[in-house]
């Protein structure tokens, strides 16, 4: 059907295959975030000339890319999900779970408890645990991981508010907080940590049979089962990843504000997601990687800082903010690839 | 014959409940040949197939395969023993590339330690795709192939399974693999089939005989579970395969040719200088009441996209429409459906029917404001309406809730008749109604379409092959590059030949 | 088989947890009037120390005590409450936080309605007055204009009365963090040298608070001071600040009085708060609500002073801290209208 609607869409794919003739369009066709690299550049361009350079400023790139590195580690995490064509909502419990986890077992002020460095094993485990029953609730009772994400998550969250009866416990112990404010070369260590997430995800998913099979289940589970990939396996492991992952953001968190509390993993999984669909991994499964986690976490950070920064008044953010997700994800996805639009 | 034999099946049987899908006889099938399984639906092809991929294990007779007698427990196993299916829906993943999709589960072979050696894994690619004659990039998503690709790739990866089992004459199955290909792509295919041939059995199931004639070595006959006959391919009549195949005497009424009426004088739809920009040059056409216009003309002659317009699915960029002397403009297909002009697309799974639904749904979808009473759909009334035009167009199913992806073809094509029946439409586009159905079912088609002439119907169609078109049409009109080039009347007693008419397509 | 195991596992595992939720499960012997707080949420500080307020009188009264929790729903919190004045055959007082204040009118409606007795806390439209209902004993807040001059004077007083701010508001739609920041610009036209170079809406929380902040600071490295609208707020400040090696430099305010800022204050890390005691504010709204009940208030009679006013809460810096943080060890309940400061029109 052409509507007058769609020809704008048409402009922008002719405009694309335009470009795709040249050589520029092969090294634009050639990255696979291409597209997501040119939205980040509008936005810096568009807040530099806002904030007269001060959002490209050395000290402003450090604060985005220090505040873009856990909702990088959770973007990171449940992209994979996403990747496998299931959903997990089950972040914001988790990382509830283990933020009160650690909480009360790093050295604090309302239990004696003291477990040093072991916390992040810890946290890891609890993290991998809730995937993992993720994982089952999907596969062996055939549940809907939209559901039974949603349903850990307030199973997980109640949990957490209960054994920390809703308080929130400061912590004794400044050594994770030391690393998180840490610098490595000028680099936020925290931003560098999820960095090596995204590598060994990024690994993962290009170049071990895991990975490859991941991409069958999100393209088509029937025929991947078919051409003999063990679905279930698969997606169990990788559920229990991803809560492993959510398990380490949860510790980050705790670190970063010194003191644990349940509700820290409120307001987690919407800037999660925005980047997920930002960096243009498909909704629908089977495409998108670690590189595209990355790139849409720094797209949605950015564009919170530079709000802030150009000084839009509160009253009017979240309406630009909503907006503006709107039209970079309009601008950078793919829609040939990405195939049906849910 | 000096042909050594590959599969046999002696006294193969296989019984479902309240059925007997296999009665019980013999057949082998040779090294290196390319054999042609032609029947009805429900002759049990399908359930040979399934024995000889493993996902079905006879209840009696023996299965040996290069002499041996063998059990199979499913369809990797298969694969193990160098027999591989390629399937009607296809079974590649449109996110991978190709070469992740030739080696899906096998990615071990390109392994170095942990990981993958991607480059190993595209040049091996590249070898086998080569191998087989085939220009295909193996970085390429095989979302970007067209279908005739992705089942080149489906077959390279079938091949270089079994060779990598090392079997040296692996066992192609390929059921109705012509489907979803245009012209030059059958041609491709069977050239390639060919070539496969000289190292490979290939065995094909297609309701096209056309295709199965001129491609087969030989070409085998089921019917109700039983072998019936088998010949050499080349030298086969079609009319005679279908005769076997139906059981019945076929020829002469075939098409329905002695069926056809004479359409009224009234026109129902008028077309003026219709017109789409670089597709197709100013048209001008009548369609009377009852009759049956075939439009003709080679892909790309502009015949699909005149009747998008006329199924409101594209439109036109100049003239005008008439439907009873009124003019009117169709701009979605709502207001061809208010014009009650019904389009039944070629593509039946995609844009005909709603396959996660049932036939009750599918047939009541356009009418459900005549099914509501007191402001809701009335529960009786929906199943009536769908149990009347099921009965009608005789769709075959247990139940009106039944869904309908799990229906056959025709059945499925029927439905689709019986929603735009239902919608009292007037005129129906029927774009290639009889593709991928079986001989039988075929005649049922015609059948319908005969009936609803009859009843005063209008209909626009276009088939699969010429001969059809000749068969079915009152009148054809002949395009050939966006231009209409000739019109040629086809009484019943006076159809023209097709060889005539060639010449003007082309 | 498996699936089966599963089931019923996830089955053992519902009936292990459930328990846990279950609240006190010990039902009430016909006579006892229960008392109950409708409250938020209890995944914060402050709203679960109503439960610790309205369990103190409780005790002291030895009455049962129900807590309810709406999670941000109004739909919920007038279900939950109908459902209480159901179960406990109208035998009940209620001490209210409603959710949102348009939400007191059908509380009122169904309370009085019911013959139940109740008290509100913080939210209730201006044109909806409690004289109008006849259940409905008396509606009380704490000042936040007030908190907010408070916390602000003493923030500019650590700098000297010169410089810049940035601020942190709560919900841009909640009036109590207008009050709060009216509060704040009463302050800063007192104070014609102090700016207020920026502020972000960090709605009440710290994670959100800390990446505002810090995004601010880019922007506004040369700030002294940073007010915040509660103390939740204010400690994501603080880690902001800390992060860019200024905690201690620049001092942070809020409003609330938890521990957490005590110890900051302790520190020299934050300068003021103000301590909304919800303990107090659980046990002194269920203990009007029970007077009324048992006859020992007469609602009708009650002066409008009584029935609408604004209570007297905390001020704490680091004059008090210590004494503050002792904490409470008993509450006056009997001493009904005690923290009365002005009266609400």
């Amino acid at each position: 059907m052409k509507t007058k609607n769609s020809r704008s869409l048409e402009n922008i794919s002719t405009l694309r295959s335009k470009v795709s003739a040249s050589a520029v369009g092969k090294l634009y066709h050639s990255i696979p975030i291409s597209g997501q690299i040119i939205s980040l550049g509008i936005v810096a361009l568009i807040f530099s000339l806002g904030t007269n350079g001060q959002f490209l400023h050395i000290s402003n790139i450090m604060t985005v890319l220090g505040l873009s590195a856990i909702p990088m580690i959770l973007c990171l995490a449940v992209h994979q999900v996403i990747i496998l064509g299931a959903m997990d909502l089950s972040l914001e419990g988790i990382v509830a779970i283990t933020a009160v986890s650690a909480g009360l077992l790093l050295k604090n002020s309302v239990t004696a408890n003291d477990v040093g460095l072991w916390i992040i094993p810890i946290v890891m485990l609890i993290g991998g645990l809730a995937g993992l029953v993720n994982g089952l609730l999907n596969t062996k009772l055939r549940m809907p991981s939209f559901i039974s994400t949603l349903g850990m998550s307030w199973t997980l969250f109640g949990v957490a508010i209960m054994i920390s009866k809703g308080s929130s416990i400061p912590l004794r112990d400044l050594r994770f907080q030391k690393v998180i404010i840490s610098e490595f070369l000028g680099i936020p260590t925290v931003f560098i940590l999820a960095i090596l997430l995204g590598l060994v995800l990024y690994i993962m998913q290009n170049k071990t049979k895991l990975g490859k099979h991941m991409y069958a289940i999100g393209g088509n589970e029937i025929l991947a089962k078919q051409a003999g990939v063990k679905v279930d396996r698969i997606k169990i492991s990788i559920f229990g990843l991803t809560g492993m992952i959510y398990g380490l953001a949860g510790l980050l968190l705790v670190a970063r504000l010194n003191s644990s509390a349940a509700r820290y993993g409120n307001n987690l999984l919407f800037p999660a997601m925005t980047a997920v669909a930002v960096g243009g991994v498909s909704l629908s499964g089977g495409v998108g990687g670690a590189l595209n986690a990355v790139i849409g976490t720094i797209i949605v950070v950015a564009l919170n800082n530079g709000l802030v920064l150009m000084q839009i008044n509160p009253y009017m953010q979240s309406a630009v903010n909503g907006i503006v997700l709107i039209s970079a994800v309009a601008l950078t996805i793919d829609r040939n690839k990405i195939g049906i639009i849910k | 014959m000096e042909k050594k034999k590959i599969i046999e099946f002696k006294g193969i049987r296989k019984v479902f409940p309240g059925v007997v899908a296999l009665k019980g006889f013999d057949l082998a099938i040779y090294e290196k040949e390319i054999l042609g399984l032609v029947g009805e639906n429900g002759a049990g092809k399908s359930t040979l197939m399934k024995i000889m991929t493993g996902n079905y294990q006879p209840d009696g007779g023996q299965f040996l395969l290069r002499g041996q007698p063998i059990v199979l427990g499913g369809s990797m196993e298969a694969i193990e023993h160098g027999i591989g299916m390629v399937f009607q829906e296809g079974s590649i993943l449109p996110n991978l590339t190709v070469t992740e999709n030739l080696f899906l589960c096998h990615e071990k072979e390109f392994s170095k330690g942990w990981f993958i050696s991607e480059s190993a894994m595209v040049a091996e690619a590249r070898k086998a795709l080569e191998e087989n004659g085939l220009d295909i990039n193996p970085t390429t998503l095989c979302g970007n192939l067209s279908p005739a690709q992705r089942q080149m790739v489906e077959i390279t990866r079938l091949l270089w399974l079994s060779r990598l089992y090392r079997h040296e004459n692996p066992i192609l199955i390929l059921d109705e693999p012509t489907t979803v290909l245009l012209e030059k792509e059958i041609k491709t295919l069977f050239e390639i089939l060919n070539r496969i041939k000289e190292h490979a059995t290939v065995i094909l199931i297609s309701h096209r005989l056309e295709e199965i004639i001129e491609n087969s070595d030989r070409i085998v006959v089921l019917k109700d579970g039983d072998y019936v006959t088998e010949m050499p391919g080349k030298a086969a009549d079609i009319f005679k395969i279908e005769q076997l195949m139906v059981g019945r005497d076929m020829v002469e009424g075939y098409y329905r040719r002695n069926e056809q009426v004479d359409p009224t004088d009234t026109v129902v739809l008028e077309v003026k200088d219709l017109a789409i920009e670089s597709i197709l040059e100013p048209i001008s056409f009548t369609l009377h009441k009852g009759e049956i216009l075939a439009l003709v003309g080679l892909i790309g002659s502009g015949k699909e996209e005149l009747v998008k317009c006329l199924g409101g699915s594209m439109q036109a960029t100049q003239g005008s429409i008439y439907r009873n002397g009124k003019r009117i403009s169709i701009k979605q297909p709502k207001h061809a459906i208010a014009h009650a002009i019904g389009y039944i697309p070629i593509d039946r799974r995609i844009e005909g029917l709603a396959t996660d639904l049932d036939i009750a749904d599918n047939i009541n979808m356009l009418v459900y404001k005549k099914l509501k009473s007191r402001g809701f759909i009335n529960k009786r009334k929906e199943r009536d309406n769908a149990n009347h035009w099921m009965g009608v167009v005789k769709v075959k199913a247990t139940s009106h809730r039944m869904k309908c992806g799990n229906l056959s073809g025709g059945n499925q094509q029927k439905v689709v008749l019986g929603k735009w029946l239902s919608a009292d439409a007037e005129i129906l586009i029927v774009d290639h109604p009889t593709r991928g159905i079986d001989v039988g079912a075929k005649d049922e088609i015609y059948h319908h379409i005969r009936q609803l002439a009859k009843q005063g119907k209008s209909m626009i169609i276009m088939c699969d092959t010429l001969e059809e078109d000749i068969g079915l049409c009152n009148r054809m009109l002949i395009l050939k590059d966006g231009k209409k080039v000739n019109e040629v009347s086809c009484p019943p007693d006076a159809k023209p030949a097709p060889t005539d008419i060639i010449e003007s397509i082309v | 088989m498996k699936k089966r195991g599963l089931l019923i596992i996830a089955l053992a595992m519902l009936v292990l947890v459930t328990p846990l939720f279950a609240q006190g499960g010990k039902e009430a012997a016909a006579s006892p009037t229960t008392l109950s707080i409708a409250i938020r949420t209890l995944t914060n500080p402050y709203q679960a120390n109503y439960k610790v307020g309205a369990d103190m009188l409780g005790e002291l009264e030895g009455l049962p005590v129900v807590t309810l929790t709406c999670e941000g729903s109004s739909e919920k919190q007038l279900n939950d409450v109908r459902a209480l004045v159901a179960k406990t055959n109208g035998n009940v007082v209620f001490m209210i936080d409603p959710n949102e204040s348009p939400n007191v009118i059908p509380l009122a409606r169904e309370l009085d309605a019911a013959g139940v007795y109740w008290v509100s806390w913080w939210n209730k439209p201006e044109d909806v007055k409690v004289w109008d209902y006849k259940n409905w004993v008396s509606h009380i807040s704490f000042d936040g204009i007030s908190a907010g001059e408070f916390t602000a004077e003493t923030l500019f007083k650590s700098f000297g009365y010169e410089g810049k701010i940035i601020a942190l508001q709560g919900l841009l739609s909640n009036s109590i963090a207008q009050d709060r920041f009216v509060g704040l610009q009463n302050i800063l036209k007192k104070h014609p040298k102090v700016q207020m170079v920026a502020f972000e809406a960090a709605d009440w929380d710290r994670t959100i608070a800390y990446e505002k902040t810090r995004n601010m600071l880019v922007a506004h490295p040369d700030i002294k001071g940073i007010w915040a609208a509660n103390d939740n707020m204010a400690l994501g400040a603080l880690e902001a600040l800390r992060a860019v090696g200024r905690a201690g430099q620049v001092l942070v305010t809020g409003v609330d009085g938890t521990t957490e800022i005590y110890e900051a204050i302790k520190k020299g890390e934050a300068a003021a708060t103000v301590y909304n005691d919800s303990t107090y504010q659980a046990g002194i709204g269920l203990a009007i609500a029970l007077a009324a009940k048992n006859g020992e208030l007469d609602v009708a009679k009650m002066p409008k002073d009584q029935r609408q006013f604004f209570a007297e809460a905390t001020n704490v810096d680091i004059n008090n801290v210590d004494e503050i943080m002792k904490g409470a060890s008993s509450y006056d309940f009997e001493n009904l209208f005690a923290s009365f400061s002005r009266p609400m029109n």
